[in-house]
């Protein structure tokens, strides 16, 4: 063969290398259309200082179509009272992950974005001093008091990236997530039972619906996460507050292994050799269980908040993970990802106005009637029943200071450990107890190199 | 190629290589040498970096998740390469004294179909045929009287689950360069071989596969680059599960740049997914260049 084909040859494989590299980004920014205002909320003066000037906004597109809405309404409000004009960018989390702190590095990056939280994101863009401190205008604003002092800790880092969960207040968002539990109510009756109290009223529902010859657990686990967030709701609610908070937060030398999350990993191997999941459901994805379940497969699924928007209000109830002894522990959950500022933006102070105007109670109530969980908890009567009855079990974990923490956040590489061992465990090459080893494994590695 | 007339020398073919060199310096070549750069530093892609010569490349020697993904990409080769192009042989083969036909070019086309496809697109269409749902697979599973199988979520059939998938997609790619080669071999030939008293395999063996040598090449040095790179099937079918049986280097890449921000030890990764497509197509190319 002569050479010149060869070198042809390897420049096509080149070629493919080359574009294997490059990400496509599929961008789906669009402005936001402003809608008109029949009414203006809020306290502050208008005819405003801010007169004139312009601000860039990073949004994740929302869970709903009604819920972008609400969000154009209250920036169209907000351009209004201000007399300012706001470019909304929207973007879905895998783009924003991908692309947003590196656009807070730029001059003419956005003002105001939404950052993904934990170290990797929110704490690399801190430590690489890209977010502008709001602990100042959180505690002038009443942030702490309105909205717990525990859900503002997870966007709090100290000033040099390094400390997680003390320090400044980086950001704040209007919505909240958390994992709990969904019920098929019509199953629930035609099987007789109730929501448990307590885990082992838990245990003994599972075993009667399996009885009844009802699948008790709908789930798809092909993505690895789902399990993953039951094993993080059993253990959350054995551990303390304390107790989880230094460990995600790297605090007090805290380790993996200890009787909740030994508990908790054994617990679920014993409800997958029970049968108590979907059957096969190693292999069913994520999203073709929401739909089984949405369409009356399953008496149980237990997973996020977000796949609210999927449920019949009328079929479905809520609960949260009992604790062993009753009530609740901690609950792992947050914010969804919050609104922040660029260090270096030229107007920091109307940045910092539109954070607060998202995080009003009109907007709360807006969200609310569009069917969002809001980190404010107001009166919404539009609300379905279900969501009013997760709203209710936030403000209980609030309230009671029982928000506990998703526990992959304890490292960079602690999601992907917990995805792989877990798996492991499921298809039983692993038990429990090296599970857990392995997990702490994780952590101890990453405390070591803190 | 084309041809050179000796003591005749313009500079005008020098200028339309110019342009496409130019583009691949930019946009590939570019890249790459930075790419390369890169993997020398401990970077997290926002903060400043420090140089560690070659460290990030002795890590990974000694990573047995790399290892594993590394294992995962060789086993690949077999669907994506070494199966397809042994059945399009087999099946360019048979059609060998029908490739002439009209016939042919509809078959060509349906072929290339599943090439032509986003791989994404073909991930989503295969996690449901796979799927314990209503997958058909499963559906012939359970008509036997068995449970719904987990294909996707066991460690055993998951790795050769989207290897098959890389297989029927790159049997139709290689089918069309075997296809057009065949149609390219002078008819001449066969009919000579017959007249000697070749059968059908002897003319396969004398005739049909040294007249598709340079297709095989192709195909071989496309096919292995692709197993090499699997990224799209694995990310939208499994996510490298279950466990690690199904994480492939281009994953791991992803993941330690981009989630865990190590950028530095991404980019060797790559330097070494790199080598090692070069380094094969290069043992292709070379036992090729020995067969002339």
């Amino acid at each position: 063969m002569r050479y010149a084909n060869r070198v042809a040859i390897l420049l096509v494989v080149l070629a493919l290398f080359a574009s294997a590299c490059t990400a496509d980004s599929g961008d789906s920014s669009g402005e936001a259309e402003g809608a008109a205002t029949t009414e203006v909320a809020g306290t502050e003066p208008s005819g405003s200082e801010f007169a004139g000037q312009t601000l860039l906004v990073w949004t994740k597109v929302a869970a709903t179509p009604a819920i972008d809405e609400v969000y154009a309404e209250l920036t169209s409000e907000f351009e209004d009272e201000w007399d300012v004009t706001v470019t909304t960018e929207s973007k879905s989390f895998d783009d924003l992950k991908a692309t947003v702190i590196l656009a807070l590095g730029q001059s003419d990056g956005p003002d105001v974005a939404v950052v993904p939280q934990g170290r990797p994101d929110m704490g690399k863009a801190v430590e690489a001093g890209l977010l502008l401190d709001l602990t100042s205008f959180s505690n002038e604003r009443g942030w702490p008091d309105a909205f717990g002092a525990s859900t503002l800790t997870k966007t709090m880092f100290s000033s040099d990236g390094v400390e997680f969960g003390t320090g400044n207040v980086y950001g704040i968002s209007p919505e909240v997530e958390f994992l709990g539990w969904f019920y098929n109510k019509t199953i629930f009756s035609d099987v007789g039972v109730e929501p448990p109290a307590t885990i082992d009223d838990l245990e003994a529902l599972l075993a009667t619906l399996a009885a009844a010859g009802e699948t008790p657990l709908n789930a798809g686990n092909v993505e690895g996460f789902p399990f993953l967030h039951t094993f993080m709701s059993a253990a959350n609610a054995d551990m303390s507050v304390e107790y989880v908070n230094d460990l995600i937060y790297g605090r007090n030398d805290k380790s993996f292994d200890t009787d909740a999350t030994q508990t908790a990993a054994a617990r679920l191997v014993d409800w997958v050799d029970a049968g108590y999941f979907t059957p096969a459901f190693e292999g069913i994805a994520y999203g073709d269980s929401i739909g089984q379940f949405a369409s009356g497969n399953g008496a149980i699924m237990q997973t996020g908040t977000w796949i609210i928007p999927d449920l019949d209000p009328a079929t479905f109830g809520f609960f949260l993970t009992p604790a062993i002894g009753g009530g609740i522990g901690p609950q792992p959950g947050a914010t969804s990802e919050p609104f922040a500022v660029r260090a270096d933006t030229s107007v920091p102070d109307l940045a910092k106005e539109y954070i607060d105007w998202m995080m009003s109670e009109r907007a709360a109530e807006l969200l609310a009637e569009a069917g969002a969980l809001t980190t404010r908890t107001v009166d919404a009567p539009g609300q379905s029943a279900l969501a009013a009855e997760a709203q209710a079990a936030w403000g209980l974990i609030t309230s009671s200071d029982q928000l506990g923490h998703y526990l992959d956040w304890a490292s960079p590489t602690m999601f992907d450990t917990m995805v792989a061992e877990s798996q492991r465990m499921i298809a039983g090459d692993i038990t429990a107890d090296e599970f857990v080893k392995a997990l702490d494994a994780d952590y101890q590695a990453f405390l070591s190199g803190q | 190629m084309g041809s050179s007339h000796a003591g005749q020398r313009s500079w005008t073919p020098y200028a339309f290589i110019g342009v496409p060199i130019a583009v691949y310096t930019i946009f590939a070549f570019g890249p790459f040498a930075a790419t390369l750069v890169l993997s020398l530093f401990e970077w997290d892609g926002l903060t400043s970096a420090s140089f560690t010569g070659l460290s990030n490349y002795i890590d990974l020697a000694g990573d047995p998740i790399f290892r594993n993904a590394l294992n995962n990409n060789l086993y690949f080769t077999i669907f994506y390469s070494v199966l397809p192009i042994t059945l399009a042989l087999f099946l360019a083969a048979l059609i060998a004294d029908t490739a002439r036909l009209k016939v042919v070019r509809v078959y060509r086309v349906l072929l290339f179909v599943p090439y032509v496809m986003p791989m994404i697109v073909l991930g989503v269409v295969w996690r449901w045929i796979y799927s314990p749902l209503s997958g058909p697979v499963n559906a012939v599973i359970t008509a036997t009287g068995r449970d719904p199988f987990p294909i996707l979520g066991d460690s055993t059939t998951a790795l050769p689950a989207i290897g098959l998938v890389g297989s029927w997609v790159m049997y139709g790619f290689a089918m069309i360069l075997f296809v057009a080669g065949i149609q390219k071999i002078d008819i001449a030939l066969y009919d000579a071989a017959r007249v000697d008293g070749a059968s059908r395999f002897e003319q396969f063996r004398y005739v049909t596969l040294p007249g598709l040598r340079n297709e095989i090449t192709v195909a071989l040095v496309v096919t292995l680059a692709t197993a090499l790179r699997v990224f799209d099937l694995v990310f939208v079918m499994t996510r490298g599960g279950p466990g690690r049986s199904t994480d492939v280097v281009a994953f791991f890449i992803f993941r330690t740049a981009f989630n865990n921000r190590e950028v530095g030890r991404g980019a060797a990764a790559a330097g070494v997914l790199v080598a090692i497509i070069f380094i094969a197509s290069i043992v292709v190319l070379r036992f090729r260049a020995s067969e002339t």
